[in-house]
C-alpha cells in the first residue's frame, strides 16, 4: 500500500520537492548576498564592535529590505496542499470511478485511506517545516538589525512572517490538506472541492491574521509625543491612537491639522508643536516573548480543525461512497 | 485431435453438437480409438462456452460407451461407430446424385429438392433415433 | 462452499426510490450466472452490495458465507467494474505491480506472461490501450489474485466483436481450469447465453427468475397453434408471453407437465426468447416465481 501511494502520487509529492529545492536555491543565493553585502560594507564589523550601525544598517535595509516580502507571497504555500493533495485525493478516484478498483481489492478502505493520508500528511509537515527553516534562515541579519535596534519593520510577529514561522505553516498545510480531503469526500469532484477548500481556508485564514495578535490581550504603552515608548522593536504594533491633552481621544487627521503651520513639513517641528500642545500618542502590541504562545494556540486551532475534517473525510469515504 | 464448432442458430443444445460431432468424425475416419478428445478447458478457450457444456457431452458420449476418461490424463476414444463402409457410401452418393440429377432436368430448384429430401428424412428416421 | 452469494430480502434506496427491493437469490458456486436486464434493472446495485461498495437498506447478504467486506471474504473475491477502471497513466506492468501491492498471494508473473501471450506491451500506459487490451488487462488483474468468485459488471459492453470473443475465451478457460464462480451482467442475453450456466433475471429493481439454464430450457416451450384451441392450453398451463393473429397463437408456457396436445407444435424456447418474454411483462410478485395463470397478455 506504501509502494501503491508513492507509485499514485510521486508526481505530486516529486512537484512538490522540486519547488522546494527552487525556493531553497533562491534563498541560499540571497542569504549569500546578503552576507557578503554585509560583509562588504563592513556591517558585520561594527556590529560584533557593538558601536551605531545605523548609517550601515540603513544601507542594508535600502537595498535589501523590501526581499523578505518575497515571502509574504508565500504565505498562502499551506494551502496548495490542500488543493493538490488534498481535493484530488478522494474526489479523483470518485471522479473517474477508479474507488470501484481501488476499495474492492483484499486491502481495506481504511488501509488505503490510512496510509495515503499518513503519508501526505508526513510530506505536509515536512514541506511546511523546511518553509519554515528557511525563512527563519533567510531573517538572521534583519533579526540581528532589530537586535540593536536598527532594523526594519520585519520581524518575526508581523503577519506575513508570523504564517511561516514556527509550527504555524505545519498546521495550517495539515488544516489546508484535511479540509481539501474532506471537500473531495464529500463533493466526490476535484474542481469544485478546490474552490471548497481555497474559499474554507481563507474563511480561516484572514480573520486569523488579525484576531491572532488579541489571543492573549495586547500590551499598551502611550506616552507624550517626542518621548520614546518602551515597546520592543520585535513587537508588532496593532494600533496607534491619539489623545488630547485632556485623555479625549482624537483621530490623526484632525491632529495633524492642529499642527499644520507655514513652517512647512518638517518632522521635528511638527513633533514638538504636538509635543507642546500636549497631545499623547499610545501604542497597542505584542511583544516578541509572546511568539510561541500565539504560535501554539494557532496551531491548536488548525490542529483541532484537522482533525475533524480527517474523522469527516474517514468516515465518509468508509460508509458513504459507492 | 479434433477441433469443435458450434452453430448458435441451428436450435441444437450446444452439448449435443459437440458430441454429435464426435461421433461425425469417428464417421468419417477424422477420429479413431485411443485418440484423446481436447481437455474442457482446451475447448473452452477456443469457443467461449461453460466448461460444464463440454463435459455434459463427454459424459453423453461415455454413456454411450464411445469415450472413457482416464483420471489425470484426458478423455479417449474407447470404440469406433459402425458406419457404413466406403464401397456402399460411394454407392449411395452415385444414386442421390442421378436422382438429383434428374430433379434438376425436371425443373425442380434448390428449395423444392430440399423440401423433398427433408420429408422424405422425417419419413424414414422418424421412428426410432440414429 | 456451495453458496456464491446468499440475500435475503435485500434492498436498498436512495431517498424514496429503491434500486433494488424484495431480493432473495442463493445462487450456486461453480456456476457461470448471468445476470440479465435493461438498464436501471438493479444489476450493478446487486454487484456493489455484494462487493462491499454499498451497503444494504434492508435485508441481508453474505457473499461466499461471509460479509463482504469481511478481510476472508475480500482476498476470495475479484470484480470489475463497469467500464473496467484502471489508472490510465499506469503501464500494464504497473497495473499488475499494483495488483501485488493489493492482493497477498497475486500472481504477478503468470498474469505477466499471460499479457505478453495476447500480444499486449508490458510497458504501454493503460490510457494508450485498445477497448479489447484495457479489457483483457482489467481482467488479469482481477483473476492474478485467483479469485473463488469473480464479478464483472458488463464486462463486454462496448467490445468489438473480436474482442468480446477474446475476453470470453480467456475468462472461460480460467473458468475451466479454476472453478471458479463467475457472476457476469449484461442487458444482451447474446453476449452470455455461450457461457452461462445460470440465469438471473432483473428487471425493474426486482428479481425475475433465478435458476439454472437447464432447468429454464427443460419447462420453457413455444406453441404454435390456431388460436381457436388457445384456450385449452392457458388454462392449463402458466403463460409467459402469449401473441395472436386472426388465426394464429404464439405461446411461451411454463410447462408443469408434458404439452400433449396435437393441434399444437412445440419446441424449446430458447433462452433469448425466454428473457425478452419475461422481460416484457410487468413485475408483479415477489421472488422468482411465474405468473399466474390466466394472467397472459396479448401482444
Amino acid at each position: 500500500m506504501i509502494a501503491l501511494t508513492w507509485r499514485q502520487h510521486r508526481a505530486q509529492l516529486l512537484t512538490a520537492a522540486a519547488l522546494l529545492a527552487v525556493l531553497s536555491g533562491y534563498v541560499l543565493f540571497m542569504g549569500h548576498q546578503m552576507t557578503s553585502y554585509m560583509a562588504s560594507i563592513g556591517l558585520n564589523a561594527c556590529l560584533s564592535s557593538h558601536g551605531n550601525c545605523n548609517v550601515l544598517a540603513r544601507a542594508f535595509l535600502d537595498r535589501f529590505g523590501s526581499t523578505p516580502h518575497v515571502f509574504s507571497l508565500l504565505d498562502l504555500v499551506p494551502l496548495l496542499a490542500g488543493l493538490f493533495w488534498g481535493a484530488p485525493l478522494i474526489a479523483r478516484e470518485t471522479e473517474r470511478g477508479t474507488h470501484r478498483l481501488a476499495w474492492t481489492q483484499s486491502v481495506s478502505r481504511r488501509r488505503w485511506l490510512t496510509v495515503k493520508l499518513a503519508a501526505f500528511t508526513g510530506a505536509a509537515i515536512l514541506a511546511a517545516a523546511i518553509v519554515s527553516m528557511l525563512l527563519a534562515w533567510w531573517l538572521r541579519p534583519f533579526n540581528q538589525l532589530i537586535a540593536v535596534g536598527a532594523g526594519g519593520n520585519v520581524n518575526r510577529m508581523s503577519p506575513g512572517v508570523f504564517d511561516l514561522s514556527g509550527t504555524v505553516p505545519a498546521a495550517g498545510a495539515l488544516f489546508a490538506f484535511a479540509l481539501g480531503t474532506a471537500a473531495g469526500a464529500l463533493i466526490r469532484r476535484t474542481v469544485p472541492a478546490m474552490a471548497v477548500t481555497l474559499g474554507g481556508y481563507l474563511a480561516l485564514w484572514l480573520p486569523l491574521e488579525s484576531q491572532r495578535y488579541h489571543f492573549i490581550t495586547p500590551l499598551t504603552a502611550h506616552g507624550p509625543f517626542g518621548s520614546t515608548l518602551p515597546v520592543p522593536p520585535s513587537a508588532y504594533v496593532i494600533a496607534n491612537s491619539y489623545t488630547t491633552a485632556s485623555g479625549h481621544p482624537i483621530d490623526f487627521s484632525v491632529m495633524a491639522k492642529a499642527c499644520q503651520t507655514s513652517h512647512g513639513n518638517q518632522t521635528s517641528v511638527r513633533l514638538s508643536c504636538l509635543a507642546a500642545k500636549g497631545f499623547q500618542f499610545s501604542t497597542t502590541y505584542q511583544p516578541d516573548s509572546r511568539f510561541w504562545s500565539i504560535q501554539g494556540m494557532e496551531t491548536g486551532i488548525f490542529v483541532a480543525a484537522t482533525v475533524v475534517l480527517l474523522g469527516i473525510a474517514a468516515w465518509w469515504a468508509a460508509r458513504r461512497i459507492n | 485431435m479434433i477441433e469443435f464448432q458450434l452453430d448458435p442458430s441451428s436450435g441444437v443444445a450446444t452439448y449435443l453438437q459437440l458430441a454429435q460431432q464426435v461421433r461425425q468424425a469417428l464417421r468419417l475416419g477424422l477420429l479413431q480409438v485411443g485418440d484423446q478428445l481436447p481437455t474442457a478447458r482446451e475447448v473452452v478457450a477456443k469457443l467461449a462456452i461453460n466448461p460444464n457444456t463440454v463435459l455434459k457431452a463427454y459424459r453423453e458420449l461415455e454413456r454411450e460407451g464411445l469415450v472413457g476418461s482416464r483420471p489425470g490424463q484426458g478423455t479417449f476414444l474407447l470404440r469406433s461407430l459402425p458406419g457404413p463402409d466406403s464401397v456402399a457410401v460411394a454407392r449411395f452418393s452415385r444414386e442421390l446424385s442421378t436422382w438429383m440429377r434428374k430433379a434438376r432436368t425436371a425443373g425442380f430448384g434448390p428449395d423444392d429438392v430440399e423440401a423433398i429430401y427433408r420429408a422424405a428424412m422425417r419419413n424414414c428416421f422418424s421412428e426410432g433415433a440414429a | 462452499m456451495t453458496t456464491a452469494i446468499e440475500t435475503t430480502r435485500l434492498g436498498r434506496r436512495y431517498g424514496r426510490r429503491w434500486a433494488l427491493q424484495e431480493c432473495s437469490l442463493s445462487l450456486p458456486a461453480g456456476h457461470v450466472i448471468g445476470l440479465v436486464g435493461p438498464n436501471g434493472a438493479g444489476k450493478t446495485t446487486l454487484l456493489h452490495l455484494a462487493v462491499g461498495l454499498l451497503a444494504p437498506s434492508t435485508g441481508e447478504l453474505s457473499v461466499l458465507g461471509a460479509p463482504p467486506r469481511a478481510p476472508g471474504t475480500r482476498t476470495k473475491v475479484a470484480f470489475v467494474a463497469q467500464d473496467k477502471p484502471l489508472y490510465p497513466r499506469f503501464t500494464v506492468a504497473d497495473t499488475l505491480r499494483m495488483g501485488g501491492w493489493l492482493n497477498p498471494g497475486f500472481d504477478q508473473a503468470r498474469a505477466s506472461a499471460h499479457l505478453t501471450g495476447l500480444g499486449i506491451p508490458l510497458h504501454q500506459r493503460v490510457g494508450r490501450l485498445s477497448g479489447g487490451e484495457h479489457a483483457q488487462v482489467a481482467l488479469a488483474l482481477a483473476l492474478g489474485k485467483r479469485p473463488e468468485l469473480l464479478l464483472l459488471d458488463e464486462p463486454v459492453a462496448n467490445l468489438d466483436p473480436l474482442a468480446r470473443r477474446e475476453f470470453m475465451q480467456v475468462l472461460m478457460e480460467e473458468v475451466a481450469e479454476t472453478g471458479m464462480s463467475v457472476v457476469l451482467s449484461s442487458h444482451l442475453i447474446e453476449d452470455l447465453q455461450r457461457a452461462c450456466d445460470y440465469l438471473v433475471l432483473m428487471s425493474r429493481s426486482r428479481v425475475q427468475l433465478s435458476a439454472t439454464t437447464d432447468d429454464l430450457l427443460a419447462v420453457h416451450q413455444i406453441l404454435t397453434g390456431p388460436r381457436s384451441h388457445a384456450e385449452a392450453i392457458t388454462s392449463t398451463h402458466t403463460v409467459v408471453q402469449a401473441s395472436y393473429t386472426d388465426r394464429q397463437a404464439n405461446l411461451l408456457i411454463h410447462a408443469s407437465r408434458p404439452v400433449i396436445d396435437p393441434a399444437f407444435t412445440v419446441r424449446p424456447a430458447t433462452l433469448e426468447e425466454l428473457v425478452l418474454a419475461y422481460m416484457s411483462q410487468p413485475h408483479t410478485g415477489t421472488a422468482p416465481t411465474l405468473r399466474p395463470v390466466g394472467s397472459a397478455t396479448e401482444a
